[in-house]
């Protein structure tokens, strides 16, 4: 693209264009722990960590770059060589003479803010504060250090921006909204993925309802080779956190999408059942087909509206199509979980009253300001009859049945709200002998009730029902110890391994 | 359009520094069961045998040969032609022929050195951001446990660079890659990095280090990092190496330094028949005569009373008068109350697992 080689003159020679930062990627935003996925687009403010700033300054740059924010830009920080060892030479033996008053720090919250106001560098807001404590130089040179970094937190606005991936987007969501994630943990989708044996040349069936972060993270592993089935919720799979992988077309091409609602008559699904409610959906936005390369373009805000008008439908569907109702009862009796269709749509407001103030603006501006990689096909598509997209989708889901029909899945994966058991036992027989399966969910019940289902109906071996447990450590100079706060459960596996179906003591 | 990741590598290495290839594998069959999923058994496959749970064998097939099992001799030619995943009948039981991953390759392996297991082996995997198309370098190689598994997860397009500094151990893992049909994909080098270094330079988006002392190692491991940068691997078992190696990644300028532990716990799924107490007739105000009871009965009772509080509050309907009046047993989800039991299924904990293994401390290179 043209645009790579203009910006920044310090690009090394040696870097490709797919580790540079461009307009229309999705990055990641991190400051420690914070992790934020944004589109990269011109002239577009973004909310975080209390700031506004655009994107711009970053576009040329490699990926792996820390920029400050400064004056609503993004500007990039110059690394020191060695850059934490402070010249903390000076400190008190210990706290016995500290008093907690707030006349500690002679500045007022209202300097910091002028300071700030006045585009005055974080580092530099730091040393004033250092300068404006009277305790500071009485603290241990541990308690200094560790001041020290807490205002780095709260003051810094230093961001490195990275490609998006599925430990991040993981990590990402974990801490922000773990509850559309089913509470996965990073190390319990690591576990998903080593046992499931996710690997290049195979075809994984993945049931999810983890705003798509396991599909991603499946995707991520086939790296273009092999295929994946995606079994969703609703009429068109909603899956931001796998558009937050900015898959080429080439790996997108590898997804194939299959409704739950259809599960139960994939074996005679000649009828196309979807007319009617091809039909109804062709007043919402919903009838926008996703086409896997379609969808990668656009924003994360912009998706998350849509999910409510298609699960919408999903409902009317209920009282439609009979057989679609058992899906819909199938939802976890927990108070986050009533209802798939109300949880879907409280999850949506969840995101929009998470987004920081500038969210709606920001769509405003992407209205005008359409992405540029896909732009034009988007629109043409946008364009394109109703009708042909409901048939173009039907087309997809025939072809994702055709390749379930094979009855040759080399893994099947189940990270769902949903029941497992009733799921399990309906795709357990398109899946090869000797393949792994793996059920996650939040409870442990109902991963124990579909050991108990799944052991009663044979055809497996090699089951195991864990749990992973994961700390990590604070590693420092005389101060090593366990990190305070950890996440006290990361969901549950059950894992077992496929044998020959004529074996099966039914 | 965006290149995903880096499909073509091709190693850029001087190959005389590596250990050439002196043993020729002369008429063995080398099997592809590793490299691809596949339906038949062939001969030269490596199958795993399944009797039970944890009671696995790894066996390479070959015609003429029997294997031992615990249900008796099972002869290498009836399996050969078998469908994988069939189930095969011996004299004195039964037992499944599986194909090999690399999770299962871990469980039945023949161990040459300590190994890392499958829990840590899956966190090293996603926190090193392994895909098809990564470069990894490897120290030690030890048993090929993780290079089973990291040569599942860069394939085809990707390249595992795995070094070990005992000969023997070294070719035997040479050897054992060749008969999995992996060779295309890993380079075996024997080498003690800590002196040598790795002798590889900006080809690697990753490193693990599995080694004794492994900060003598780093600098050579960041030297071998890609320009772009990279993620690093550090797996020791104890906290002063820990210590040492996070203070010589932060010297050389690695960022984002983190050090964590991580446990499988494993639920035995049980049917549990837990007694209810008869605390004889109600109305009888003798309190003195329940505090008495001071032998296991006693804390049977609160267990019991608590679940059957559980019971009431999970129920609409009252337990305790269906109790009285000797009516069937109600169900619900948490488990099945009789008049004098309480039946509940329910996922027990080991009384001894695996409570540590190793520190994993990852840490970041960013483009400098």
């Amino acid at each position: 693209m043209a645009s790579d080689t203009s910006a920044a003159g310090s690009i090394p020679d040696n870097l490709s264009t797919q580790h540079i930062i461009k307009e229309g990627d999705q990055v990641i935003l991190k400051k420690g722990k914070n992790i934020k996925v944004f589109q990269i687009k011109k002239r577009r403010q973004v909310w975080l960590e209390k700031a506004k700033f655009t994107l711009d300054g970053t576009i040329g740059h490699p990926y792996g770059t820390t920029f400050e924010v400064k004056n609503g830009k993004m500007i990039k920080v110059e690394k020191s060589i060695l850059p934490e060892k402070e010249a903390l030479a000076e400190g008190g033996k210990d706290n016995r003479d500290l008093l907690d008053q707030d006349s500690n720090q002679k500045l007022t919250r209202d300097d910091i803010e002028k300071m700030k106001k006045d585009g005055i560098k974080g580092k530099e807001i730091i040393d004033q504060l250092i300068e404006n404590s009277s305790t500071f130089q009485s603290k241990t040179v541990f308690a200094q250090a560790k001041w020290i970094k807490k205002k780095k937190i709260k003051h810094l606005l230093e961001f490195t921006i990275l490609k998006p991936s599925a430990r991040l987007l993981c990590e990402m969501h974990h801490t922000k909204n773990p509850s559309r994630i089913c509470f996965m943990r990073v190390d319990s989708l690591a576990q998903i993925l080593s046992r499931g044996n996710v690997r290049a040349h195979s075809t994984v069936a993945v049931v999810d309802t983890c705003m798509g972060l396991v599909v991603g993270a499946v995707m991520e592993r086939l790296g273009g080779f092999g295929k994946v089935i995606h079994f969703h919720q609703g009429i068109t799979p909603v899956r931001p956190a796998m558009d937050s992988f900015d898959f080429p077309a080439e790996i997108l091409n590898n997804l194939y999408s299959y409704p739950l609602d259809r599960v139960n008559s994939i074996e005679s699904d000649q009828t196309k059942p979807d007319i009617s409610s091809g039909t109804k959906s062709s007043n919402g936005a919903a009838c926008v087909e996703k086409s896997p390369g379609e969808i990668s373009s656009q924003s994360f805000t912009e998706k998350l509206e849509d999910v409510s008008t298609p699960s919408q439908e999903t409902g009317e569907d209920t009282s439609a199509q009979g057989d679609t109702a058992k899906s819909v009862d199938m939802s976890t009796p927990s108070q986050e979980t009533t209802s798939n269709v109300e949880n879907t749509e409280d999850g949506a407001d969840d995101i929009n009253s998470q987004e920081i103030p500038g969210c709606s603006e920001n769509m405003e501006i992407e209205e005008e300001d359409k992405p540029v990689k896909t732009d034009m096909e988007q629109r043409k598509r946008k364009g394109i009859d109703r009708e042909t997209n409901r048939q173009l989708r039907e087309q997809k889901i025939q072809e994702a049945r055709d390749v379930i029909l094979e009855k040759n899945i080399d893994c099947l994966i189940v990270a769902c709200k949903f029941h497992p058991t009733p799921i399990v036992l309906a795709l357990l027989k398109y899946v090869a002998p000797s393949r792994p399966i793996v059920v996650f969910g939040q409870y442990k019940e109902p991963i124990l009730d579909c050991y108990e289902y799944l052991r009663k109906d044979g055809g497996m071996v090699n089951y195991r029902v864990s749990e992973a447990w994961l700390r990590e450590y604070q590693v420092m100079e005389m101060r090593t110890h366990p990190v305070i706060s950890m996440s006290g459960g990361g969901g549950y596996l059950l894992t077992a391994t496929t044998v020959a179906k004529s074996d099966t003591p039914k | 359009m965006v290149c995903y990741q880096n499909y073509f590598y091709l190693p850029s290495y001087n190959s005389s520094i590596f250990h050439t290839c002196s043993f020729i594998l002369n008429s063995k069959a080398i099997n592809m069961s590793f490299a691809r999923y596949k339906k038949k058994i062939e001969e030269g496959d490596t199958i795993i045998l399944y009797l039970g749970y944890e009671n696995m064998h790894a066996v390479t097939m070959k015609r003429g040969q029997t294997f031992q099992t615990k249900y008796g001799a099972m002869r290498h030619a009836d399996v050969i032609g078998m469908d994988y995943g069939s189930k095969v009948q011996c004299p004195k039981g039964y037992l499944y022929v599986l194909q090999p991953t690399p999770d299962l390759w871990t469980q039945n392996l023949p161990h040459r050195t300590q190994i890392l297991y499958a829990t840590d082996i899956s966190i090293v995997t996603m926190q090193l951001d392994l895909k098809p198309g990564s470069v990894v370098v490897e120290s030690g190689t030890g048993s090929g446990s993780l290079s089973h598994s990291i040569i599942r997860t860069i394939a085809p397009t990707g390249h595992l660079h795995t070094f070990e500094f005992h000969q023997q151990r070294a070719e035997k893992a040479r050897e054992e890659f060749w008969e999995h049909g992996l060779k295309e994909y890993v380079t075996v080098a024997h080498r003690d990095v800590c002196q040598d270094g790795f002798d590889l330079e900006n080809i690697a988006d990753a490193v693990f280090l599995d080694l004794p002392r492994p900060w003598e190692a780093m600098s050579s491991a960041k030297t071998a990092m890609k320009v772009t940068g990279g993620r690093l691997c550090s797996f020791s078992p104890c906290i002063e190496q820990v210590q040492r190696s996070c203070e010589y990644l932060r010297d050389l300028g690695f960022e984002e330094v983190t050090t964590m532990e991580c446990l499988l716990r494993n639920f035995d799924v049980r049917t549990v028949n837990l007694p209810i107490v008869d605390m004889g007739p109600t109305g009888h105000p003798s309190k003195e005569d329940t505090s008495q009871n001071t032998d296991l009965k006693q804390e049977v009772t609160e267990q019991t009373t608590s679940q059957v509080k559980k019971l009431k509050s999970g129920n609409r309907d009252s337990t305790s008068q269906r109790e009285l009046k000797n009516v069937p047993p109600c169900f619900d989800l948490i488990g099945k109350k009789e008049s004098e039991s309480f039946f509940f299924k329910t996922g027990i904990t080991p009384t001894n697992m695996p409570g540590h293994t190793g520190f994993l401390t990852f840490a970041t290179l960013y483009p400098s």
